[in-house]
């Protein structure tokens, strides 16, 4: 397959983890602009509440970059993240 | 977003009086008006079309859901297009870089990371981060960056003071199925103070990691998109 057509079907997950498996940074690469992507729009991402202070958030399919807002004072510990598949996630308003 | 950057167009504001803008730097940057966005500075047109292919409908196009949908993709369009430029930086033999300015309006196409944060309704005070400033503290203002650009080339730069020890773990994800594709973990020490690594995540360099001295550019991996 042509390397381009190859890229623009794949985002590259990348991560460092110390030697204790702490992460360390992690970082995400894309090969097009989004407008080029094929994303299926079919993922549905759900948010529920936990307490004051976290909120889960999963989808059922890859999402780009997730953004959480809120009137709330404060930020998030995560946000604009990208959750794939079957994937869970809490986010902390802190 | 257009529609609010054009003094004879009102739309988005739901029949306000149209601002006026004077032009300073290039682009009608400089407006008063009586709607809650007079106070912008530069237009977010270019980087919405440019990211996320919006035509001038998408950017006049009014109501909530459009407005909503406007608001994000400017953001975005600022965070990614930001995120590539300081990912070329880290990746040369730069010693910093600075965020100027550091707030500025939600919806603009300028480089600042918080909304102005004042007491008036909707605001935050302090200013909420915008997703550049998320991008700043997960991927690209670290001691430690990590990033992958053209032909599959990655480079990791360790500014820190300390030697890292510890492991790169790659997960490549199809877009259409969410799937991964394949992953690899990459073992890695590498030194403090500016040392750089380079990887592939394809070819025959997957799974090697080379080391250079801090002297040494990278600048060949990478296409800058904007």
């Amino acid at each position: 397959m042509p390397h381009e057509i190859e890229e623009r079907n794949e985002i590259v997950l990348i991560e460092i983890h110390d030697e204790a498996g702490f992460l360390v940074v992690n970082n995400f690469a894309i090969y097009s602009d989004p407008k080029l992507l094929h994303l299926n729009k079919n993922a549905k991402v759900k948010f529920q509440i936990l307490n004051d202070f976290q909120v889960l958030v999963e989808s059922d399919g890859l999402a780009l970059w997730v953004m959480l807002t809120t009137m709330v004072d404060g930020v998030f510990s995560e946000n604009a993240f990208i959750i794939s598949g079957n994937e869970m996630k809490v986010t902390s308003l802190g | 977003m257009s529609a609010f950057l054009n003094p004879q167009n009102f739309g988005i504001h739901g029949f306000d009086d149209p601002d006026v803008c004077r032009n300073e730097y290039g682009n009608l940057n400089s407006c008063n008006g009586t709607n809650v966005w007079a106070e912008r500075n530069y237009p977010c047109d270019s980087l919405v079309k440019k990211v996320f292919g919006a035509s001038e409908d998408d950017l006049d196009d009014i109501g909530v859901s459009a407005l909503q949908r406007q608001l994000y993709q400017c953001m975005m369009s600022q965070a990614l297009l930001m995120k590539t430029e300081i990912e070329r930086q880290r990746s040369t033999n730069s010693f910093g870089s600075l965020i100027w300015q550091l707030n500025e309006n939600w919806p603009t196409g300028g480089w600042g990371v918080l909304e102005y944060g004042t007491d008036l309704p909707g605001q935050v005070i302090g200013g909420r981060w915008k997703p550049l400033m998320y991008f700043l503290r997960q991927h690209l203002f670290n001691d430690v960056i990590i990033a992958c650009g053209d032909s599959f080339l990655c480079f990791v730069k360790n500014d820190g003071s300390d030697t890292l020890r510890g492991n790169i773990n790659v997960d490549v994800l199809s877009y259409n199925t969410s799937e991964s594709i394949f992953s690899l973990q990459i073992p890695i020490v590498i030194e403090g103070c500016g040392k750089v690594g380079e990887f592939a995540t394809r070819s025959r360099l997957r799974n090697q990691i080379r080391i250079h001295k801090p002297l040494h550019f990278l600048n060949r991996i990478f296409q800058v998109a904007p």
